[in-house]
């Protein structure tokens, strides 16, 4: 069976649907990696530069199929991007993002790539602002621990980066 | 971008995270209606499911944060300072890569800066230090966006600068944003819209001087509705902060009671903040209030200070005062105020 997505208000969405002709033009947007689908409102969906681009050549039917982006993290995508399309308040986008974005690397990691592949610059300056104040202040060694990077730098390289600066510290 | 395809970026990582969904169903609707229980309505929702658990189980690849592309390293690092940098560059090879441009970028920031002011052995000469400036900009440096700018600024090529400030704001680098907003408000003809718009974000990001340039304009009803409330409100955020003229400003809010309760308690207490990391208005007026309680000694060292700073006035008090006072004690005020450090605070 064919599993659908209403991002919102299901019941609400079901009204909007027998409406949909009417004034809001509605996208499907399916992942094929997982085949998880996605109807969402072409004003959200167009936050992505990508999918904008699409639709405005015409090349996008009503199902856009959307590859290397994962079910979970195409959901989280659609309900910042909702979000940002409806509120204008920074004050209140602000304190979602703080909300929305209070996760583990793992999953900021997922949404920095997909922001980066579909081209949605709001999110993905969001996610690497998060990236950075989690980092910022932190020695290399807290930094790997924080992001699980493993150290592939030789004692040579680290030293060698470490004269390049050794200037600029003086300053 | 006009592209009918799916950009193909080959270093992009694969990653092939399993996603977890578990089944909710929607019994009562938003409104509070009455719920009808008929079959057809019923709906299922497929709710994804991200928990902890789930991101660390073993079976997860890891998500390679040394794999991620160049541009979005840089975009993480773009305003770090000099330190974290650094640090950030040692992490892995690929990252020491990925962040060379913005090291290189630090060294010319530190160059043109010294050639901006004069500093460690070179003359002022505002073109090397704007060159200079310019390199780090190509390297992706926030930082170095914002002193573009800047010199621009001083230079007289505001719309020059503002493009700077731009670009460092779109990146979201709060001083760009907040350099913006003020330039909104300086130009010939104000965009007050823009400004506002600018200095909320800067501000919403925890950037004391746009905490309290939107203060002011809340105050004067520059751009936004004359509210005193909101004004004190960003006031005392950007005082908090550390911001010395908002401390000031606190103080005389305190003692008028704009926006907040009057507490003359509060007022005090925000004025001796102020004096004491260096803000000549209220070391004289912190001194009024300690002449007032007949503490002699220690508003006169703040006479002494608030003179120096070039407050006219206070220097007119401070003669009269010390006619009053013994020669030692004359000697024990200029030697304290010789000695006197500034707290460290951001002006």
């Amino acid at each position: 069976m064919k599993k659908l997505k209403f991002i919102g208000n299901p019941l609400l969405q079901s009204r909007e649907k027998i409406n949909m002709s009417s004034d809001k033009k509605w996208l499907t947007l399916k992942t094929t990696e997982d085949n998880e689908e996605f109807v969402v409102e072409e004003s959200v969906a167009i936050m992505s530069n990508v999918i904008k681009n699409m639709v405005e050549d015409g090349c996008a039917s009503s199902v856009i199929p959307v590859p290397r982006v994962k079910g979970n993290a195409m959901g989280k995508i659609i309900e910042f991007c909702k979000k940002h399309t409806e509120e204008s308040d920074e004050k209140v986008l602000k304190e979602f993002d703080a909300e929305f974005l209070n996760l583990g690397p793992d999953a900021l990691y997922d949404l920095m790539v997909s922001a980066n592949f579909l081209e949605i610059k709001v999110l993905l300056d969001s996610v690497t602002t998060k990236v950075a104040d989690m980092i910022k202040g932190k020695s290399s060694e807290e930094i790997r621990n924080i992001l699980k990077i493993e150290n592939d730098l030789s004692a040579e390289e680290i030293e060698e980066s470490r004269r390049e600066n050794c200037w600029t510290r003086q300053e | 971008m006009n592209q009918k395809t799916w950009p193909n970026s080959a270093d992009t990582s694969h990653y092939t995270a399993l996603s977890f969904y578990h089944k909710t169903r929607i019994d009562k609707p938003q409104n509070n209606r009455p719920h009808k229980r008929v079959s057809s309505t019923r709906r299922w929702v497929w709710v994804p499911k991200i928990s902890p658990e789930a991101e660390s189980r073993p079976s997860d690849p890891k998500r390679d944060f040394s794999m991620l592309p160049n541009d979005i390293i840089v975009r993480i690092a773009g305003g770090f300072n000099h330190p974290t940098l650094e640090a950030a560059s040692l992490v892995c090879r690929a990252w020491c890569d990925a962040l060379r441009p913005l090291s290189q970028a630090m060294r010319f920031l530190a160059w043109g800066k010294k050639y901006k002011h004069g500093r460690g052995g070179v003359e002022v000469d505002h073109e090397r230090a704007l060159d200079y400036f310019l390199r780090g900009v190509a390297r992706g440096s926030t930082l170095a966006m914002v002193d573009a700018g800047l010199l621009y600024w001083d230079m007289g090529k505001k719309e020059e600068g503002m493009k700077f400030y731009r670009r460092a704001a779109e990146l979201g680098h709060p001083a760009g944003q907040c350099n913006l907003g003020l330039s909104y408000l300086q130009i010939e003809s104000p965009d007050l819209k823009e400004a506002t718009k600018w200095l909320y974000k800067a501000a919403n990001s925890g950037y004391v001087r746009a905490q309290y340039q939107l203060a002011l304009c809340l105050q004067h009803g520059r751009g936004l509705k004359r509210d005193l409330c909101e004004a004190a409100k960003w006031c005392i955020k950007a005082a908090e902060g550390g911001y010395v003229r908002a401390m000031y400003n606190t103080s005389l809010c305190y003692q008028c009671g704009d926006g907040v309760a009057q507490s003359y308690q509060q007022s005090k207490s925000w004025m001796k903040r102020a004096a004491d990391r260096g803000h000549s208005k209220a070391q004289f007026e912190h001194a009024l209030g300690l002449f007032a309680e007949g503490k002699l000694k220690a508003a006169a060292v703040y006479l002494e200070l608030a003179a120096r700073a070039g407050e006219t006035a206070a220097g007119h008090v401070r003669t009269a005062l010390f006619e009053q006072m013994s020669p030692t004690s004359q000697e024990r005020t200029i030697q304290l105020a010789d000695n006197w450090r500034p707290l460290p605070a951001v002006h």
